[in-house]
């Protein structure tokens, strides 16, 4: 090190980049020289100033970010809520599909009065203690979707549609431009409290297309992350039905009085399987009915 | 996104994998805090930081993640919220703590600095802090700032920290620090 005071030295120095030797060389010198202690002195004085610059910086930048869903305490307690009770606020949502393009108004939807209610109930710790069949029955969090379709569309086949979710949004162009919608559903999801529970998929967020068929037979499959359902989806109403329990989150749908599940895995094109377990009926019934 | 994901574009800079995390992890964060006694503002406060904390952590050279992100943050937050909680109490107990009783010089120092900080061109400010907040190599720099390579980043870099201490010091001798 042939010059001690050269910015280089001192930098590596003040950012840890020197090596345990060269740094104990460096400080037995440092020691006995006051005007390389003013040189660091300084050097540490703008280094932090800059740090503090970048800090608040990104801080702002945080802060600016919105993070949706309103009164976000309300959400955290609406999220941490467990039970039935959150099938009221987020279910009956009416929309009509017609090529994309006019959605209309929904209906119904959650005030931040059902949610401090809702929010009441339970804490996370007894669901977790629950069984499977038992978390079924009374799932944490629970989405009733409701579509009606207005007319039957001939000659389209695919008309897609978002799952709504939470707050009404107004009367839209496209679905394209649901992403408020659905940063809404990951706070919910990111908020169960449990941490494991962040990554769970967001089925909620699934895109729904519909194909019509020529044969009778209801079909369905999951790809790229649309959920393709293949029937006469298009002239008779359909629900989607969401359970989510701690553990996971199960798909439904509701279609000429019946219920089928909606396997997650479902990669291939399958038939729709009508539900028998008589529990389960239930529990979608409830959910429907809310 | 994955936790992989996000750790490769934080590598990099790119803040919005910063924007993502912070989402995603929000409500949780927010909830642990207001839980321990928080008020929703300094849960707010104090998950930026933590977020800050991790951003700083994973573009440290010998970052590796071994547990989930959100884990990870998790704790990052738990631990900056009980320091919180033990200044607080410390506040309301002591009356004046004798190393907080404030270098008036100091302060002049660092008014001075943030000021020349705030005066200098945005490259040269992003450069710079790129560099010593974010721990970017002059590679990442290059590439986020649109340069040709490393070594311009370097040189740049060079040159910004330069005129920043030169006018620093300018200003220092104007109100008489360096004796």
């Amino acid at each position: 090190m042939e010059n001690l005071n050269s910015l280089n030295n001192i930098e590596s120095y003040l950012t840890n980049k020197m090596s345990a030797a060269e740094r104990k060389f460096f400080e037995a010198q440092l020691a006995k020289d006051p005007l390389l202690q003013n040189e660091i002195n300084f050097h540490k004085d703008v280094i932090e100033g800059l740090q503090d610059y970048r800090k608040k910086e990104l801080k702002e930048r945080l802060n600016n970010i919105e993070v949706k869903g309103g009164n976000s305490y309300t959400g955290i307690k609406v999220a941490a809520s467990v039970a039935l009770a959150t099938l009221i606020g987020l279910s009956s949502y009416y929309f009509t599909v017609i090529y994309n393009k006019e959605v209309a108004s929904p209906q119904s939807y959650i005030t931040p009065e059902t949610k401090k209610e809702v929010s009441q109930e339970k804490s996370s710790n007894s669901l977790n203690s629950l069984n499977e069949t038992n978390s079924i029955l009374t799932p944490s969090e629970t989405k009733v979707i409701r579509k009606e379709v207005a007319k039957p569309q001939k000659e389209t086949s695919n008309v897609s549609a978002h799952i709504p979710i939470f707050n009404a949004p107004d009367v839209k162009e496209h679905f394209a431009e649901d992403d408020e919608q659905i940063s809404h559903e990951e706070i919910i999801e990111a908020s169960q409290g449990n941490i494991t529970k962040a990554e769970t998929p967001k089925l909620s967020s699934v895109e729904i297309k519909i194909e019509e068929s020529k044969s009778n037979q209801l079909q369905y499959q999951h790809y790229n992350n649309k959920l393709f359902l293949y029937g006469d989806f298009n002239s008779k109403p359909y629900e989607i039905l969401e359970l989510n329990s701690h553990k996971e989150s199960k798909l439904y749908i509701y279609f000429e009085e019946k219920y089928f599940a909606l396997k997650p895995n479902q990669i291939k094109i399958a038939n729709l399987e009508e539900i028998k377990n008589a529990k389960l009926i239930e529990s979608l019934k409830m959910l429907r009915d809310k | 996104m994955k936790d992989s994901e996000i750790i490769e574009k934080i590598k990099k800079g790119d803040e919005t994998a910063l924007d993502f995390l912070y989402k995603k992890n929000y409500k949780m964060m927010v909830k642990m805090i207001v839980k321990n006694n928080g008020s929703e503002d300094e849960a707010k406060d104090v998950y930026q930081d933590a977020l800050i904390v991790i951003w700083q952590k994973i573009q440290g050279h010998d970052f590796t993640l071994t547990s989930k992100l959100s884990t990870f943050l998790y704790s990052i937050c738990q631990n900056l919220w009980r320091k919180e909680l033990e200044r607080k109490a410390r506040h309301s107990n002591e009356e004046v703590n004798k190393s907080e009783i404030f270098d008036i010089d100091k302060k002049e120092r660092i008014e001075i600095i943030n000021k020349c900080i705030d005066d200098m061109g945005d490259t040269c400010r992003k450069i710079l802090t790129y560099y010593y907040f974010d721990n970017l190599s002059m590679n990442d720099i290059a590439e986020k700032m649109g340069f040709a390579n490393a070594d311009t980043a370097k040189t740049k870099k060079y040159k910004c920290k330069q005129e920043l201490d030169k006018k620093i010091k300018s200003l220092y001798t104007a109100s008489d620090f360096l004796d």
